[in-house]
């Protein structure tokens, strides 16, 4: 009946092995059982003792136990590792209730620089996530398993085909210029390094700090915040053998709403402007028979119609399933549907460009600790293939971790971090983008192709079949090809190696202090190779090779001294540490690639370049120095005080004024010492107020000349410097300050946790622009001043708690306002970036918004409640083409939203029912604003659901207006009037997606289920019984993704958008289910 | 005690030492090794020639110069030309690309410091007033094109934002800015040294002195000739002072550009790149209708038709001028434009290859100038004799044959209006793809050719009848520095940026 988990399990086996050992002694045998007073559940594990000897037990897995040869009146002590110790005189029999150790919620936190600091005397806010409650759904991804979880951190990722492991931003966008606000920094056991080199399934914990009180310690690099990863290591005592083993399917997961009552081509735009005629009134203007027999005269000899194979829209004749007509196919004799037509209807199926991903996940960790040593090795490897065809990535991660003690005063740390990332053919978004063969299909296509049929691509001459053909006798692409001729005659793979090494010594010496060395290194090398084959017809590439290396050398060196000291019969406890480092960076890039083709087909080298091939290559190297240091002063266990000071010198700043001094301070109460109230386990106030400064990128204070091009390939040409540097340049300084108090309470059955900010980032280093006459573009110049004052909150606990079932909640969110207070007296906004089709759309900052305002270039015309204003149409050629009346076109720039959200959070919940458990995370966002080429597209090119929907007349919208179609339009005229028409739904839509930007800026308001997971675990006594070393063993079955439950924006997913403020063609979403097995011995 | 006084006296001397090493020198560590830190002035000098073809025409999108003076016309579709919309003309890249890249070259010649450094003399020129003069000349001949496109522009004040702290440069007027080029290039011409050369960092004309001297000479008889209407008696005697200096007069001193083997080339050739080979500028009516009605044999070697096309496919006699079709600019919709260029001949094969040679300022212009000149009383001479060369030197760069029998046909009429009105019309057709920005200068100061906007055109350009003639100033120039553009624009066009709005030296409203 061991019905113990987690946590507890955890000191369950601590208290194994402290009370391991025990010797006996005689007298009376004392035997009795041992039970929790949180639950009542039987304690396991908890050692009984003889007072002052070494004769003790174990309580076995009922609580029970029999202590043997006690003596008469002598004492017994009872203790377990999670509860507080009682004393009882031996007896025959002696049963005891143990209470919870208050000590218990004593939590230690690794701050920055991998000091532990009791979690009472952090006077800012942190939070703490266990690692198994981030590897629920074995997400590689530690972007992906943070998401929703921390209050205040925004979750930000493409979709899975695209392989991203996302990023994560800390309480808003900082920078004028940076919309997305800067990721925090990575560290692992104390190394700053990349998200991308973590093995989640190492993962002990994370803890995350968000402010630059926090981050102080880290110095520039740490501005953002911190992500501060511990992986497990061995215990002494221990070893362990842990095998865990996933396998996923992963799921194209449709958001598209596309319509099924029209074809493709564009004979149907005919078909609307005829209906408008009398002369029409009794033809059925939008028929196949009519479009493409009748009237075009499209008849093959076996009855069939020819379809317009080289258009790529979707306004064609209305399906109609006793009609045939010839696909592209029907004209290709290589192909097995020659002089085959079909019956017309819709065969467009999003899924059927796609295949079945599988993911295999194996990890096999050893650890084995020993009293002066301990040391785990760990491996993961993961092989993924896409739902996308030929795309596959492999990541493979091996850890070593390992403590040695050769003697009491030296302690030696070494770590190294092994990883292997790769990426094939991953999937990327755009207009048109081969990489997005979905994207680009809903952008242009018709609803009528069957793409089942064309993965059979190649004809045997080895030219590629496509659905897009010019003519039934010319098989080239009009605009597109075959996208899985593309998916493998492309071929990109990109590939990481990432060594991350820590070394550290610290020797003890005597009156508390100690000192280390350390050596921190991240080494990293890129390598990137593409090969593109452009097979006989091919359209949209070229054959290509193309080569990337780059490294990464990053080394750091560190010197410290630490010191701990109490006072006052221990009521003052002071911790000191000061360090000195230096970091060393080195990055360097080459890149070269073919040009214009390759000579011989296939043939990957520079040399068979058509045109002269590229080459390009650069290096990057700078170093900064640091001293610092921190103190923290605890009293009474109930006032704490931290103090950090940190000074910089870095080589990218101007020389004049290469360092600086920044510093943070925290102060934090434990109220709860002040209440008597036994409900009350924890209550804490806090505030802090720091000081974080931030460099600029390298070579950026000296002037440089530009190699220019080369004039026939022989004279070189020479630019000048186009951007002034002030001489006098400062880094950008971040101020914040923050309160916040968090509690426990009802023996920790409800937590929370509320903190309140406010962040200004000045001196930023910005462009501005002056008049080029002055023989300058731009200068580089200190201004601006960004503002990110917000809330956090945190609130969860165990809603029910039994000895059989429990059911746990967390939710967090967070409010974040950003305000670019100053810019510069000269410029109050500052362009950030735009697109365009027709007119552009794009954002700015401006002095008093928040960064990142979306503005558009043309809009159809509406009132401020949204009402569309419409015009009457004066000529016959306008109510042919629009009916009574047509939209009004403004073209002038407008600000139409704000991409920042109005709030983000997260919830979790699990529930356990004795060795079951069900285990869900969410994430939402509210607010924020996005701009979307799927809905643009999808409707001007007449594939989305709302192009073919019955209006209120009852009659399709694609029919004529005449015949009782067309879109059914309530607005108001110029003068106010109120208008119910219907508009001609071709010209509706297309004028839509070329002049109506408003229509597609949506609300980027989400829910989203992100994780799922239902877990069994062979019960203990099950396991012991089999008597095979088995210490535990479980499985689960985990999705991701797996449903999408609300989203303001139709035919995409806003939480997966790779440029956050548009959503530009977007990859497949995808879902993932499989099943975890794990077992340790 | 002892070892706590002892520990501190150790922690004092580690202090002491961090201290006293310098933490904040890092060295050469912060010096890009990427890019290069010192100029050479033969690679600056390239780069500034490379500014000239931008007043050829653009090399995509949008072909502005030769469709601004009837030489090109879209045929693709109508929704992009420039004259369909209000054109803004940006001089920043010039300011600190192209004419800052010389004056840095005056600078390294005329500072003490660097005037005999390796870099400045070496690669480039033994002669620091070589390259001086050269730099000084090319200057002028940009800034005087971008003056043409605007009128007033900093002068005085400009390059003065890091010298002078002076962010705000205060715009000249255009008689201004050319008094200042007529001194630049007077000095620069007394500057020029036989003797050496220049380094083939010279693309324009292969470092050779003896011609940029003519070139010099010549570009003052343009900026003469060019404020004749204004200021009769400054181009009086700046034209004759250049007159008898020489200008060019032969087709092989007369500045081409030959453009370069990288993959943008001539202007044509991203046409000729495109794989179904439809050029989205084709041949515009207007230069088409020219031809036909001089039966200027130049219609063949600069346009064709046939099955052997370059580009695009059409029947037809390709002997008969009346097979030959250009492009309106400005027609109603899509559909027209496409209607049209399936019609219409194309430029041939030499306009549309990589490393084509364009003439940039061709003898045939520098002649057809000094025509103009004698007929305008500005210098004495043989007009007849100077308009028969002209087009003897235009059909030769053309390599064209039957200039006699066409000088024979279009005799240079005796009266004196004529007389310009044949040299004005000849000069345009002689010009066809040479310096469009030139081109369309004659056109807005002579009214040579009419060019009148279509009825379409006239719809977006209500109360306007003839292609503009200027353009607006780039919205950065009002944005970056807007009292000084406020002032300017109140100034020198009557408080109103238009593209209607007539320059200094265009005194006569063109219909």
């Amino acid at each position: 009946m061991f019905k113990l988990m987690g946590k507890k399990l955890f000191s369950i086996l601590l208290c194994l092995c402290v009370s391991a050992g025990m010797a006996f002694a005689q007298n009376m045998t004392v035997s009795g059982t041992v039970t929790s007073a949180e639950d009542g559940l039987p304690v396991i594990g908890a050692s009984v003792f003889v007072q002052g000897t070494t004769n003790g037990v174990v309580t076995d897995a009922n609580g029970r136990y029999s202590l043997r040869s006690v003596p008469a009146g002598s004492t017994l002590v009872f203790s377990c590792i999670g509860f507080a110790n009682q004393t009882k005189p031996a007896a025959t029999t002696v049963d005891v209730v143990l209470a919870p150790d208050s000590e218990l919620l004593d939590q230690v936190v690794v701050t920055a620089q991998g000091l532990k600091r009791k979690d009472k005397a952090i006077g800012y806010s942190t939070v703490k996530i266990d690692g198994e409650k981030l590897t629920i759904a074995r997400q590689t991804d530690l972007g992906q398993s943070l998401a929703g979880k921390v209050a205040g951190a925004r979750f930000y990722s493409s979709s899975g085909t695209t392989f991203d492991s996302g990023s994560i931003v800390l309480r808003g966008t900082t920078a004028y210029g940076s919309w997305g606000g800067s990721e925090p920094i990575y560290v692992v056991d104390g190394t700053i390094t990349n998200k991308n080199a973590v093995n989640m399934d190492d993962v002990e914990n994370v803890n995350i700090l968000k402010g630059p009180a926090a981050t102080a310690l880290y110095g520039s690099q740490g501005g953002n915040g911190a992500v501060i990863i511990t992986t497990r290591s061995a215990k002494s005592g221990e070893t362990h053998v842990e095998f865990s083993h996933t396998t996923t399917m992963e799921r194209y997961y449709n958001h598209l709403k596309l319509q099924h009552a029209y074809g493709g081509g564009s004979m149907g735009e005919t078909g609307q402007l005829l209906g408008q005629l009398d002369s029409y009134a009794n033809v059925d203007t939008m028929s196949p028979q009519y479009l493409m027999g009748e009237r075009n005269k499209l008849q093959n000899p076996d009855g069939s119609y020819n379809m317009e194979w080289g258009n790529d829209e979707n306004w064609g004749a209305r399906f109609d399933e006793s009609v045939n007509v010839a696909s592209a196919q029907y004209w290709d004799p290589t192909s097995p549907y020659y002089m085959k037509a079909d019956p017309w209807i819709s065969r467009f199926n999003p899924a059927d460009m796609f295949r079945t991903g599988w993911t295999n996940t194996t990890n096999i960790a050893m650890s084995n600790g020993g009293p002066k040593h301990n040391t785990r090795v760990s491996f993961t490897n993961t092989d993924r293939t896409s739902i996308m065809y030929n795309a596959r990535a492999v990541r493979r991660y091996l850890t070593m971790k390992s403590n040695i003690k050769p003697t009491n005063w030296l302690n030696l740390t070494l770590d190294y971090k092994f990883t292997y990332r790769q990426d094939h053919n991953a999937a990327g978004d755009g207009y048109s983008s081969n990489n997005s063969p979905l994207a680009d299909f809903i952008q242009w296509g018709q609803m009528n192709i069957d793409f089942k049929r064309l993965r059979d691509w190649e004809r045997p001459d080895g030219s590629v079949r496509t659905w897009n053909i010019t003519s039934k006798s010319n098989f080239n692409p009009t605009y597109h090809d075959n996208p899985f001729a593309y998916a493998e005659l492309h071929n990109a793979y990109g590939t990481y190696l990432w060594n991350v090494i820590t070394g550290d010594a610290e020797i003890i010496l005597p009156w508390n202090f100690k000192v280390g060395a350390r050596i921190m290194g991240n080494i990293r090398n890129y390598h990137g190779e593409t090969t593109q084959h452009q097979a006989g017809n091919v359209r949209n590439w070229e054959s290509y090779y193309g080569e990337s290396q780059n490294h990464v050398m990053d080394m750091t060196y560190q010197g410290r001294i630490t010191w701990d000291k109490s006072f006052i019969n221990d009521r003052l406890g002071i911790n000191a540490a000061a360090f000195i480092e230096q970091e060393d960076y080195d990055y360097g890039t080459l890149s070269s690639n073919t040009n214009a083709g390759l000579m011989i087909p296939k043939l990957y080298n520079l040399s068979n370049s058509v045109n002269t091939y590229s080459t390009s290559n650069s290096e990057t190297q700078y170093t900064t120095r640091s001293v610092y240091g921190n103190v923290t002063a605890g009293f009474d266990d109930t006032f704490f005080l931290d103090l950090s000071l940190r000074n910089d010198w870095d080589s990218r700043l101007p020389v004049s004024q290469n360092h600086y001094l920044y510093g943070g301070a925290s102060v934090s109460i434990m109220l709860n010492k002040f209440f008597k109230a036994n409900w009350l386990d924890f209550w804490k106030l806090r505030a802090s107020a720091a000081q974080v400064g931030s460099t600029m990128g390298a070579y950026a204070t000296t002037y440089v000349y530009g190699i220019g091009s080369r004039y026939n390939n022989s004279i070189s040409s020479m630019s000048v410097p186009t951007t002034q540097i002030d001489p006098d340049l400062k880094p950008t300084i971040s101020t914040s300050y923050e309160v916040g108090t968090e509690f426990r309470m009802f023996r920790n059955r409800l937590h929370g946790d509320i903190n309140f900010y406010n962040r200004d980032t000045k001196n930023q280093i910005i462009n501005l622009p002056v008049a080029g006459q002055t023989g300058w573009n731009m200068r580089q110049i200190n201004a601006g001043l960004v503002r990110n004052r917000g809330v956090e909150f945190e609130i969860g606990g165990d809603i029910i708690r039994t000895k059989d079932f429990t059911w746990n909640a967390d939710f967090n969110i967070a409010k974040n306002v950003n305000t670019l207070v100053e810019l510069h007296p000269l410029q109050k906004q500052y362009f950030l970036r735009y697109e365009k089709f027709n007119y552009e759309f794009g954002m700015y900052s401006i002095e008093g918004e928040p960064v990142g305002v979306l503005y558009t270039g043309a809009r159809f015309k509406r009132t401020d409640d949204g009402k569309y204003v419409l015009r009457a149409t004066s000529s016959a050629g306008q109510k042919q083409n629009f009916g009574d009346y047509m939209p009004i076109i403004d073209a002038t720039e407008k600000t139409v939203g704000n991409f920042q959200p109005d709030f983000t959070g997260g919830f979790s919940t699990g529930f356990r029912y004795k060795t079951w458990s069900l285990n869900m995370s969410f994430d939402y966002t509210i607010g924020g604003n996005i701009f979307s080429w799927t809905n643009l597209w999808m409707q001007g090119s007449g594939l989305a659901a709302e192009t073919a929907e019955v209006n209120d007349n009852g009659v399709n919208v694609r029919e004529p207006v005449a015949k009782g179609g067309g879109v059914h339009i309530v607005g108001v005229d110029e003068d106010g009037n109120p208008v119910d028409t219907h508009v001609q739904s071709w010209r509706w839509y297309q004028y839509k997606s070329n002049y109506d930007n408003d229509g597609v800026l949506y609300k980027r308001t989400y829910l989203k289920m992100r994780e799922l997971s239902l877990t069994y675990a062979l019960p203990r006594t099950f396991v012991n019984k089999l008597n095979i070393g088995l210490s535990s063993a479980s499985v689960s079955f985990v999705a991701t993704n797996p449903w999408l439950i609300y989203s303001a924006c139709p035919n995409f997913d806003p939480s997966e958008s790779s440029s956050n403020y548009l959503e530009a063609g977007q990859t497949p979403a995808s879902r993932t289910f499989g099943l975890t097995f794990r077992c340790m011995f | 005690m002892k070892m706590i006084r002892k520990s501190i006296l150790a922690a004092l001397a580690i202090a002491a030492t961090l201290t006293s090493c310098d933490f904040s020198d890092f060295g050469d560590i912060n010096i890009s090794p990427n890019s290069p830190n010192t100029p050479y002035t033969n690679l600056l000098f390239t780069q500034a020639c490379f500014t000239t073809q931008n007043f050829i025409s653009a090399t995509s999108y949008d072909y502005w110069q030769p469709n601004h003076v009837g030489y090109l016309a879209e045929s693709g579709n109508n929704q992009f030309g420039s004259l369909m919309t209000t054109y803004e003309f940006d001089t920043r890249g010039y300011y600190y690309g192209s004419l800052k890249v010389l004056n840095q070259i005056i600078e390294l010649n005329q500072d003490e410091e660097t005037k005999n450094d390796e870099v400045t003399v070496k690669p480039f020129c033994s002669s620091n007033e070589n390259q001086i003069a050269a730099a000084l000349t090319l200057r002028a001949f940009i800034m005087m094109h971008l003056t043409d496109c605007v009128g007033a522009l900093p002068w005085s004040e400009a390059w003065k934002g890091e010298s002078d702290d002076n962010w705000f440069p205060a715009f000249d007027s255009q008689q201004d800015i050319y008094t200042a080029l007529f001194n630049d290039l007077e000095q620069a011409y007394g500057m020029f040294q036989e003797g050496a050369n220049l380094s083939n960092a010279d693309i324009l004309f292969k470092g050779n002195i003896a011609r940029w001297k003519k070139f010099n000479a010549t570009i003052r008889m343009d900026m003469a000739l060019r404020i004749s209407d204004v200021d009769a008696a400054t181009a009086k005697s700046k034209f004759s002072a250049a007159y008898a200096q020489g200008g060019i007069t032969e087709v092989a001193d007369q500045l081409n550009y030959k453009y370069d083997t990288r993959a943008t080339g001539s202007p044509l050739y991203p046409v000729a790149l495109s794989p179904s080979k439809n050029l989205a500028w084709g041949p515009n009516a207007m230069i088409v209708d020219a031809l036909k009605e001089y039966k200027d044999p130049r219609m063949f070697t600069r346009f064709t038709i046939g099955d052997d096309a370059y580009l695009g496919k059409r029947g037809g006699d390709p002997t008969d001028f009346e097979s030959y079709y250009g492009i309106t600019f400005g027609l109603e919709d899509n559909p027209s434009v496409i209607a049209q260029a399936g019609v219409a001949c194309s430029v041939t094969e030499k306009y549309c290859v990589q490393d084509a040679t364009y003439g940039l300022f061709t003898a045939a212009r520098s002649l057809f100038n000094m025509a103009e000149a004698v007929q305008r009383g500005l210098i004495d001479g043989d007009a007849a004799d100077l308009y028969a060369k002209a087009i003897k030197a235009s059909f030769a760069f053309e390599e064209t044959e039957g200039a006699d029998e066409y000088i024979a046909a279009h005799p240079l009429p005796e009266d004196n209006d004529g007389a310009i009105k044949e040299i004005c019309m000849q000069r345009w057709i002689a010009d066809f793809m040479c310096d469009c920005v030139e081109a369309w200068s004659d056109w807005r100061r002579t009214n040579i050719p009419t060019m009148p906007l279509t009825e379409y055109q006239q719809m977006n350009h209500t109360g306007h009848t003839t292609y503009p003639v200027r353009f607006v100033y780039s919205s950065t120039d009002s944005e970056r520095n807007q009292d000084q553009y406020d002032a300017a624009v109140s100034k020198y066009l009557g408080g109103n940026d238009d593209q209607w709005v007539r320059l200094w030296w265009d005194v006569t409203p063109n219909e």
